[in-house]
């Protein structure tokens, strides 16, 4: 399976993302510059996390507008997986390819640090290496993670299924504790009505290897690579 | 109390009047300056002399 990885002004975990695809899956990764116009035939689009175009004016605002943004919006409207990570996150809900908005964390604090979250529908192409309800740890690394929607938007993705994950604490319990930004519903992922593009705030590019202390974000990957051989 | 914390942006345009500015900035406001799933923006025009 063919990877690209999307490099904007201020991406940081492109080599991250990079490294899991290539050396932990054995796959192919290519980088795609921004202003390139052509996908190179990837399978998996991947918007990376760090801090395109500097987050001047809003995170992902401007970066939206990068010319491969275009290629990008086309590739999910043919149904092809865009796995949106972190800053990738809040350039898609800019880009009107995820519903919603991501706000200053709440304690308008940065906030960097390994937290858990719990796996609510595995029967998407992104989580279906999981066990439902699974309880995952990965790393997040961000200022503006608050997840934020209207109550209609809030109450189709959670009555459709589309929480795909979700903050909780140590125990498992979905409580204020255990969410680092603040987000509605403890929601620290979502993926779009079609099923083929999704957003979370943690990194699981982050979590592929034990020696950086967790190997939970793999599923995301091995999910993608079974949704091919099923497909 | 409330308090409202906000941007103020001044943008000069060559515009044919005042409501064809308003029309190409409430398109700029739209498309990026605010996102209108989080944020309201309003607009004054004033002409230049």
């Amino acid at each position: 399976m063919k990877f690209g990885i999307v490099t904007f002004p201020g991406s940081n975990c492109d080599y991250d993302t990079m490294r899991g695809v290539v050396d932990t899956l054995g796959e192919e990764g290519v980088y795609i510059w921004h202003k390139d116009r052509d996908l190179q035939g990837v399978d998996v689009v991947v918007l990376p996390g760090g801090f395109s175009y500097g987050d001047y004016l809003r995170p992902g605002a401007i970066a939206r507008f990068s010319p491969i943004m275009n290629e990008v919006v086309s590739h999910a409207r043919r149904g092809a997986p865009v796995l949106c990570i972190c800053n990738g996150f809040q350039i898609a809900c800019e880009a009107g390819l995820l519903p919603g908005a991501l706000l200053r964390n709440q304690t308008l604090q940065f906030v960097s640090s390994p937290i858990t979250m719990r796996v609510e529908n595995t029967r998407t192409i992104f989580t279906s290496a999981y066990e439902p309800g699974q309880l995952v740890t990965m790393p997040v690394a961000h200022g503006d993670g608050r997840y934020t929607a209207d109550t209609d938007t809030l109450n189709k993705l959670e009555s459709e299924g589309r929480v795909v994950f979700r903050y909780v604490d140590a125990t498992g319990d979905v409580s204020v504790s255990g969410n680092p930004n603040g987000a509605a519903n403890n929601i620290a992922g979502i993926v779009n009505d079609r099923g083929n593009v999704v957003g979370l705030m943690p990194h699981p590019e982050r979590a592929m290897d034990h020696i950086v202390g967790s190997r939970d974000g793999v599923g995301i990957f091995e999910s993608l690579l079974e949704s091919a051989v099923s497909a | 109390m409330s308090v409202h914390v906000g941007r103020h942006m001044i943008i000069d345009t060559e515009s044919e009047n005042a409501d064809a500015a308003v029309a190409s900035v409430t398109a700029m406001c739209e498309r990026l300056l605010a996102n209108p799933v989080t944020e309201d923006f309003e607009i004054e025009s004033a002409t230049a002399a």
